[in-house]
Formats: structure tokens, C-alpha cells, sequence
């Protein structure tokens, strides 16, 4: 394993920001720490960068335990949400800086911060201020230092988040790919979880400083471990229900799920792109009556609010055909969905 | 469009029109009735003559002890300021870096010494520098030869040092603005030292601050008068005390007024070359 945190503990006063974490990822794992704002993310990551100091726990970096190293002997990189680029200097003497710290020469200095401005696309601005970049540009900037000390992990905390929607979306896939290319470990932070899902090899959900699930972007949102997951990543109908004998009781009806406890108290989630409108015919493993009580059209998907007895439910119609055309307010519908897309958590 | 323009223009010029006022009466009136009186000659026997002459400047810059007095000045203010700068700056980086809930209190007392007149802090000086005083004290406790820290240059020294201090803290927290601790941070994960970091990052970033901090306390030491007077026992000769003499000893009011005017435009000749300075400086 080549980052490893074991049992990561911070308090601030009374409060324990970041309890008990522990993780392991592989070498050119790239791990998402995604969750609400306050759950300790960033303080998680700044420990590992040796920024702050954990109460109890260690970070090991390939085998080595960094714990008590000072940052700036820890060779990891590190990419601040607000870039904290140096402006006083040059974009290419910001790339160098790492590169000045270790005591390269002036002109390898150069010629190495060159290749990382050029990594990053940004290769005709070296000689320009900090300030006359862009936002996405100083993005970059700020990633091309990170990379060009060769961190053994690269930290983000929030990369993207001040940049707007389209160029984030952009910067997303370049990223990645730049760090595939670099074959590079990375932990970054974010509270967006299509950032997280789209991104990572890992999803780490971290909520009041302990983390809720550990695990692949799929793994995380089709089989989220707990109601806290359900609820945080994507959207989801929910049902409370009263268990017995494999079948779950709401509000009248009896919903089927895979592998229900056989009693108790339970929250159902199902996910609104795992439900269906059926036509008037067809059989699903659970079906509910109702009527249409909102339409948002978004693009890519009709996303339509069903009325039920047991409550409101999200159905995603995709926009592929044209049923969706013909979807009025008030309609009666039939919903449904398989028994393995329900989801359920005892309470 | 074009009148509520002019309207804010007009409004604009109402809500500075007290303070304009207030500066017009107590500056440039006196300023004015100081140059004019400049102008003016002396008597053999001392007494002013209305005149519109150059005179009594041509025998100031003709007496070599007034040139004298301008360098020693300008060495003195500039030996001030440049201590306070240096003394002051730590602290002020503290006081602007602390999360400590003592801050305030801190900051407070920092400049807490303005709260008091200039008098009493030289008295208070003089109970610490004086023959028999602290210091000299405790040096004869220990059998060691005293060491003569007022009525001279030294005392004067550390008496303007302290007394500009505060105003060149509270110039530099001033300064230090968004100076952003992240910086730092990124400066040591790039593998920098705390004092690679400072002296790479943090201290360029604040030249400005102690560019501003350093002029006001030269400002305000060239233009001292109490402490090099006090704490100079008369022996210490400053562009102050030496106008002060003119217009209340020898009361060679022309010459006093033509000090000072001089003493003005030294001034203001120094800002602009230091403007100059700052601009080229300023990353």
C-alpha cells in the first residue's frame, strides 16, 4: 500500500473534527474524500500534508511513518483551494520554486518548470504574472508546481470549486488524465459528488469525521453502505418501513426487496434512475399507483415527481424517446422497480 | 446622466467640505503666515523687519552648523526609523498572524504606549537610562563602569525608537492586508523552510508594508521635538530643538520660520524619492 492512514484523530477543543480515520490506496490510486462541509475532509487532508498535526493516529507513505515530519519534508504535493500561487513571482518561477527549494540549478530549473508549464498547456505564459492569469490558468499553474517537485502523493483540497461549471468539467478530465499520465497518487477533497464519482478510482464518504464508505465511484452510489451515503450521493425516493418476513410494509403497500431483514424498522431507498413508468399490462417486482405531481425537465433526463400512497417518489425518464413528450401534470402513472434496486437500512 | 454626476460630484465635495475646512484654518493658514514671515529680515538688535527678501535664508545655508544639523537629523530619524522597523516587525507578524483570544489585548498594549503623553515616557525613559538609574544600577551592582544613556545621542536614540514604534506597528498590521498565511503553507510543502519560506515569500510580499511603516516613523522622528529635547539634555541638536531655540530663545522669528519651511520641504522631497523607491521595490 502506498498511503496509508492509521486511525487519524483531530479534535479542536470539545469537537473532534476528524476521528479515527484509516485508509489504505494502492500506488496511481486516485482517492476522493467527498462530503458535506465540516465532516473533516480538509483537515484529513492537511494532515497527511503535515499542515496540522493529528491527536493520535500515523500516515505512512510507502511503509515510511511521515507523522512527525514538518511539511516541507514530506515531498508531497499539495494543490490549495485557493492555488495560493506566490505573486510576486513569475508563472515559471512559481513552477520552479519547488525545483529552487531543492537546490537545482538555475537552468535545469527552468527547462524542468518549462516541461510541467507545457504538461499543464500553459506552455506561452511562463514569463507572465500570477495575476494576469485566469482562473482555470492559475488552476493549472497550481498544479504544475504541486507536480513538479515529483510528489510521492499530490493533495487537493477542493481543486475545482472556484472555477465555474463548464470549465470544471473541462479541468476534471484534464486532470485526471494528467494524473494517470504521471501514474501519480492523489487524495483530493470535494463536497460535489458527480466531481468525486467522475473522477476517482476510490470514493471515500466521510461524514462527522469518520468515514461512512470506502469504495469504488459505482460501488458508492449503487450500493451505498449507509442511509448517510443514500442520502449524500444522489437522490433517492425513500420509504419508512416496517419489516417482517423479507417483505417491507409502507403505508399500506408491500415492497420487495434482495435479502430484507426479517424484522424491525428499516429506511427504503431506491434510486429515481432505478425506477421505471410502467405501462398499464406490465408486471415489476414493486409497483406503485399515482399521480404526476411535477415535471423538471433538465436535459438529459425528465425528472418526474410521482404522488404515491406511500409517499413522493423521483422517476428519472431518460430523453432517448419520445414517451417523455407526453407526460402531463396530474396523469395517473404506474411506477416500478426491481426488488435488487431496493436499498434499505434498519434504523 | 450627466447631472447625477455632477449631484455626486457636488455631494462629494459637501461631505469633505469640515474636514477641508478644518485643514485650510489649522494647516495651510499657519503654513501660509509661517512662509510669509520667512520672507521677513532681522535686525542687528533682533528685531523682525517686514520684507520680502530672501536674507535670512542665504544666512542660515551660509552657517555650517545648519548643515550640520541636517544631516544629524536625518541620521537620527532615519537610525529611529529604521530600528522601529526591524523591532517592530516581528511583533507586528504575530499580532496579525495570533489566533490567541489574547490578540486584542496584545495589540492594545502594543500601541498602548500613545496613550500616554510624550513627557511622561521620557520621564519614564530617564528612570530607566538615567546615572542613576536601571541600567546604570545594576551595572555598579556588578561592579561594572557606567554607561551614560541620556543628554547625549544614544538616549535620544532609544527614546525616539520607542516613541515611533507603535505608529510603525500599527503602519505595518495595516500593511500586511491579505498577506494570506496559505503562502506559507505552500512555500512548505514545496519543500521550503520556515525561514526559506519568510524570507522568500512573506517578507517580499510585505516591503510595501515596511516601506509605509518606515516612512511614517521617519516623518514622525524628523519632526520630533520632545524627546530629543528632553532626552538630549540640550547636548543633542535637531532641526526641532534648533527651531524651537530660534522662535522661543534667541526669538529670531524669521529664522525659526525659514527652519521650518526648510524643514517642510526636506520632508516632502524625501517622500518622493521614496515613492520612487517603494514603486520600484513593490512586486
Amino acid at each position: 500500500m502506498h498511503l496509508e492512514l492509521d486511525g487519524l484523530t483531530r479534535s479542536y477543543g470539545p469537537t473532534t473534527v476528524v476521528d479515527d480515520v484509516s485508509l489504505a490506496i494502492e500506488k496511481g490510486c486516485f482517492l476522493a474524500l467527498l462530503g458535506p462541509s465540516g465532516c473533516g475532509k480538509t483537515t484529513t487532508l492537511r494532515m497527511i500534508a503535515g499542515l496540522e498535526r493529528p491527536d493520535a493516529g500515523r500516515v505512512l507513505v510507502g511503509g515510511e511513518d511521515i507523522t512527525a515530519l514538518p511539511p516541507y519534508r514530506r515531498g508531497l504535493g499539495v494543490v490549495f483551494q485557493s492555488y495560493a500561487l506566490f505573486p510576486h513571482m513569475s508563472v515559471i518561477g512559481n513552477i520552479g520554486f519547488g525545483l529552487e527549494m531543492q537546490g537545482v540549478a538555475r537552468t535545469e530549473r527552468q527547462r524542468r518548470a518549462q516541461a510541467a508549464l507545457e504538461l499543464v498547456g500553459l506552455g506561452a505564459h511562463a514569463g507572465k504574472r500570477v495575476r494576469q492569469l485566469s482562473g482555470g490558468q492559475q488552476q493549472r499553474v497550481a498544479l504544475a508546481r504541486a507536480l513538479t517537485i515529483e510528489p510521492r502523493v499530490l493533495l487537493l483540497d477542493e481543486p475545482l470549486s472556484a472555477l465555474d461549471a463548464k470549465l470544471r468539467e473541462e479541468l476534471r478530465a484534464e486532470m485526471r488524465q494528467i494524473q494517470r499520465r504521471a501514474g501519480i497518487t492523489a487524495v483530493f477533497v470535494t463536497h460535489d459528488q458527480a466531481e468525486a464519482l467522475a473522477m476517482a478510482d476510490l470514493v471515500a464518504v466521510m461524514n462527522a469525521g469518520r468515514i461512512e464508505q470506502l469504495g469504488t465511484p459505482e460501488t458508492v452510489f449503487e450500493r451505498p453502505s449507509t442511509a448517510f451515503v443514500a442520502r449524500f450521493v444522489g437522490r433517492s425516493a425513500r420509504f419508512e418501513a416496517r419489516l417482517q418476513d423479507g417483505r417491507a410494509h409502507v403505508a399500506g403497500t408491500t415492497l420487495r426487496g434482495d435479502g430484507l431483514p426479517s424484522g424491525g424498522r428499516a429506511d427504503i431507498y431506491v434510486r429515481p434512475h432505478r425506477i421505471r413508468l410502467l405501462s398499464r399490462d406490465a408486471s415489476e417486482d414493486n409497483v406503485l399507483d399515482g399521480s404526476i405531481a411535477s415535471l423538471d425537465y433538465t436535459g438529459e433526463v425528465m425528472q418526474v415527481t410521482v404522488e404515491t400512497g406511500a409517499g413522493r417518489v423521483p422517476v428519472d425518464v431518460g430523453t432517448f424517446d419520445n414517451a417523455w413528450r407526453s407526460l402531463r401534470v396530474g396523469q395517473n402513472v404506474r411506477l416500478g422497480w426491481r426488488a435488487a434496486d431496493t436499498l434499505s437500512f434498519p434504523l | 446622466m450627466n447631472g447625477a454626476t455632477s449631484t455626486r460630484r457636488l455631494s462629494g465635495w459637501l461631505l469633505a467640505a469640515p474636514a477641508l475646512g478644518l485643514l485650510a484654518l489649522a494647516f495651510l493658514w499657519p503654513m501660509l503666515t509661517l512662509a510669509r514671515m520667512s520672507l521677513n529680515e532681522t535686525s542687528d538688535t533682533g528685531a523682525m523687519i517686514e520684507a520680502w527678501s530672501l536674507s535670512t535664508y542665504a544666512r542660515l545655508a551660509a552657517d555650517s552648523f545648519n548643515w550640520r544639523l541636517t544631516l544629524d537629523s536625518l541620521s537620527l530619524s532615519a537610525f529611529a526609523a529604521t530600528t522601529a522597523v526591524i523591532l517592530g516587525y516581528p511583533m507586528a507578524l504575530f499580532l496579525f498572524r495570533t489566533r490567541s483570544r489574547f490578540r486584542t489585548l496584545l495589540t492594545i498594549m502594543a500601541v498602548a504606549p500613545l496613550l500616554v503623553s510624550g513627557t511622561a515616557r521620557v520621564i519614564g525613559w530617564l528612570a530607566i537610562l538615567g546615572d542613576h538609574g536601571l541600567i546604570n544600577s545594576v551595572l555598579i551592582s556588578v561592579g561594572l563602569p557606567t554607561v551614560p544613556l541620556i543628554n547625549n545621542l544614544a538616549g535620544v536614540r532609544i527614546g525616539l525608537t520607542e516613541s515611533v514604534m507603535p505608529y510603525t506597528i500599527l503602519a505595518l498590521l495595516a500593511g500586511f492586508g491579505r498577506l494570506d498565511a496559505r503562502l506559507e503553507e505552500a512555500a512548505a510543502t514545496l519543500g521550503a523552510r520556515p525561514m526559506r519560506a519568510f524570507w522568500r515569500v512573506t517578507f517580499p510580499l510585505t516591503i510595501p508594508a515596511v516601506s509605509a511603516g518606515w516612512l511614517l516613523a521617519f516623518a514622525l522622528s524628523i519632526s520630533a521635538f520632545i524627546t530629543p529635547h528632553l532626552m538630549g539634555g540640550g547636548r543633542v541638536f535637531v532641526l526641532a530643538t534648533e527651531i524651537y531655540d530660534a522662535a522661543t530663545q534667541t526669538l529670531d522669528w524669521p529664522a525659526a520660520a525659514a527652519l521650518s519651511i526648510y524643514a517642510l520641504v526636506l520632508l516632502l522631497i524625501l517622500m518622493a524619492a521614496h515613492a520612487a523607491v517603494t514603486r520600484r521595490l513593490t512586486p
